[in-house]
């Protein structure tokens, strides 16, 4: 190796120096850009975000401090609180459908049926699909007059009536069965990676003891799956509360505002009425509850990675 | 009276049988060992025994019971897997009492059986604990604990000890016989460890190819093995195995070896050249234990054959002699201190009478 001269290491000296300088500092560098687009397009967004919810802003934003008078405006505003009501009933049947379905199937699956690729693959599509194409399609399928109803009626059944899609207090629920068709085979797919994941020896040794399939579905499988449930629950939650096209491909909010949710109320104050500070109130309330519910998730994972370095 | 009998038991998966006419019937109280290499289906027995596996043909009774049709829960069995298989969601309680919970015994009487199961096994301070906060042999008792509560008839072992480190593979190998000769219950244990086979069993069964090779006590297996396959698997290090001829000269008949220089006919025993002669072949295999193999002391030896000496291998207790007769490569062991050098030449000298003799085509024993 030439290297193992003298002549020829003095020679090398400073260009190798140099070149390990540039390999420590090029990694580094190469992510700069990335780094300052997070910086000023995510924090400083969300910063500039909660500095305005706090302002008088209108149809443009401005500086004027208003202090909390948009987050009291805000909760006096009907508009918002259906949103929320929205939020909690589609939340909590999206989520809790979404679990139960995902591992029904998954479970279905796991217990080799026949055509696994191909079931996996139908229950998985829906997902490949954007959510705008999700919702145009469900409109049709829900439009009283084109979908469902009026297949069903023109069978003979002339009574048959399926109309939440135009009803105020059903509407939400026609965006529940769009959004759980959606999201269901994901979680189902969450579902299925962790039931392969549990040795099928325990089953034999649950059999052994006497457990009949389905106990041994309640008693083991199932609570060994917490941290599957915990990993769906928490990106579910986020899901919800993010919600936005399928609902404005839906039923755009309607009828009326029976449909909204926190984040077409931010959209529709913040940038169709002109009401900057109202919209971003509506945004850093969305934003913490988003927090709250990656919170559990984080800290979890904190204490993992703990465990795992005193261990 | 027998705890379990098998009777012609096959097993097809598909159009491949990989069980063929398997016989066993197992006494009350016996450590029946089934030892054999990977894939030879021993945990698919085990499994057809246990009913998690259906029977292709044949019958297997336990306790005189037919039970080819009867579900896992009850065959009155209990089972250990390789992986231990413990119930992550639970602690080690709840893994132990599961079984009892399962067949609807009373709690007072279940927190009974897991406290004398838990002192039996010394894990009493580990019974609030769940799984993945055991160490290997600790997750090992607790399968074996979750297997003693219930008392079945029958305990069924699959590689137990096979996925523990050496030191503590040994450990546990020790505590189940001594737990097996307290309990005196009827365990069938299934090994691809030949050393574990040998200090546990009652009995062995060696399955190769789908197949009981031979079933014995471990003494009898090791002296008298039935073909070649069980005399090579059984016993550390192997059985040599060297290809010779038969011949009778000047009234003794022999086989002849050679180290590479001059060609040696060794005289057999009376009793196995008679086998020998009415076998009526002139080629066979020679098959000797590394311990029947001894470097000749006295100068004068005529029974001894001159060999190369390859590689010379110390473990503490022996020595192991690499050299070469008839072409093929033998081991020998040694007391350490009177192992010849590598690279030189030793005399040998083989102890006939221990001596077996296999057909080349067939690799039945025939002497
Ligand atoms: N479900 C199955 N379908 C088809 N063949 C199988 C199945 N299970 C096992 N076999 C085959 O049966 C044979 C015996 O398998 P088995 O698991 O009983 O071996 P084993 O003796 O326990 O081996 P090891 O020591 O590696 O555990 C193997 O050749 C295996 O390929
Ligand atoms: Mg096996």
């Amino acid at each position: 190796m030439a290297a193992n001269s003298p002549a020829a290491s003095a020679g090398t000296y400073r260009s190798s120096r140099w070149r390990e300088h540039l390999d420590t500092v090029l990694p580094k560098l190469t992510l700069v850009p990335t780094g300052a687009a997070a910086l000023i397009f995510l924090y400083g967004f969300i910063a500039w975000t909660i500095w305005l919810s706090f302002t008088k802003s209108t149809l443009l934003p401005n500086n004027r401090f208003a202090g909390l008078a948009q987050y009291r405006f805000l909760f006096k505003l009907d508009t918002w609180w259906v949103s929320v009501t929205n939020l909690v009933i589609f939340g909590v049947l999206y989520i809790v459908i979404c679990l139960a379905i995902g591992l029904f199937l998954a479970i279905l699956i796991d217990q080799k049926i026949r055509a696994e690729n191909l079931l996996r693959t139908i229950y998985l599509y829906p997902l490949a699909l954007s959510l705008v194409v999700t919702g145009v399609a469900w409109k049709w399928i829900l439009n009283p007059d084109l979908g469902l109803q009026s297949v069903v009626r023109s069978l003979g059944f002339t009574h048959f009536t399926f109309d939440w899609l135009v009803q105020p207090h059903m509407a939400i629920y026609t965006i529940v069965i769009a959004a759980v068709w959606q999201a269901s085979g994901f979680v189902m797919a969450l579902f299925l990676a962790g039931l392969r994941g549990i040795d099928g020896a325990i089953i034999k040794a649950a059999q052994i003891d006497g457990a009949s399939l389905p106990r041994i579905y309640l008693r083991i499988i199932i609570p060994s799956l917490r941290p599957v449930f915990f990993s769906a629950v928490i990106l579910l939650v986020s899901m919800a509360i993010k919600s936005f096209d399928l609902i404005i491909a839906l039923t755009g909010g309607g009828p009326g505002y029976a449909t909204w949710l926190p984040a077409i109320f931010m959209y529709n104050y913040g940038f169709n009425r002109g009401q900057i500070g109202l919209g971003t109130a509506a945004a850093v309330l969305m934003m913490l509850a988003v927090a709250l519910a990656l919170l559990p998730l984080i800290l979890s994972e904190l204490k993992e990675k703990r465990r795992a370095s005193t261990r | 009276m027998s705890v379990l009998t098998i009777r012609k038991i096959n097993k097809t998966y598909g159009n491949e049988a990989v069980l063929h006419d398997i016989n066993i019937d197992m006494q009350d109280g016996e450590f029946l060992i089934l030892v054999g290499p990977s894939g030879c289906g021993k945990t698919t027995l085990l499994n057809m025994i246990a009913g998690l596996e259906s029977v292709t043909g044949g019958e297997i009774a336990i306790d005189g019971r037919r039970i080819n049709g009867l579900g896992p829960r009850d065959r009155n069995i209990a089972m250990v897997f390789q992986s231990y298989a413990l119930y992550p969601n639970m602690t080690v309680r709840g893994n132990i009492s599961f079984g009892l919970e399962m067949r609807k015994v009373p709690r007072p009487r279940r927190s009974e059986i897991v406290n004398r199961v838990a002192k039996t096994l010394q894990i009493e301070h580990l019974l609030d604990r769940k799984p993945a906060a055991l160490s290997g042999g600790q997750r090992q008792r607790v399968a074996i604990g979750r297997a003693l509560a219930r008392e079945p008839s029958l305990f069924l072992f699959d590689e137990p000890l096979s996925a523990l480190d050496a030191k503590l593979r040994d450990e546990m190998r020790t505590e189940l016989k001594i737990l097996h000769q307290r309990l005196k219950t009827s365990m069938v244990y299934v090994t691809h460890d030949q050393i574990e086979a040998m200090t546990l069993g009652d009995r062995i069964a060696v399955m190769y190819g789908g197949r009981v090779q031979q079933l014995g006590a471990p003494q009898d297996i090791y002296d008298n093995p039935t073909n070649r396959f069980v005399a090579g698997f059984i016993g550390s290090p192997a059985m040599n195995f060297i290809p010779c001829e038969l011949a009778e000269e000047n009234g003794a008949f022999g086989v002849r070896l050679s180290g590479g220089e001059e060609t040696r006919l060794l005289p057999l025993p009376d009793a196995i050249a008679d086998k020998l002669k009415s076998w009526g072949r002139g080629k066979a295999v020679l098959g000797v234990r590394p311990e029947h193999v001894t470097p000749s002391t006295a100068e004068q030896q005529t029974e001894a054959v001159s060999c190369p000496v390859n590689v010379v291998e110390p473990t503490g207790p022996n020595t192991y002699v690499f050299s070469k007769v008839n072409d093929v490569e033998i081991i020998v062991r040694c007391t350490p201190g009177h192992a010849p050098e590598a690279g030189s030449r030793a005399k040998l000298e083989f102890d006939l009478s221990k001596a077996l003799f296999f057909d080349p085509e067939t690799d039945d024993r025939v002497a």
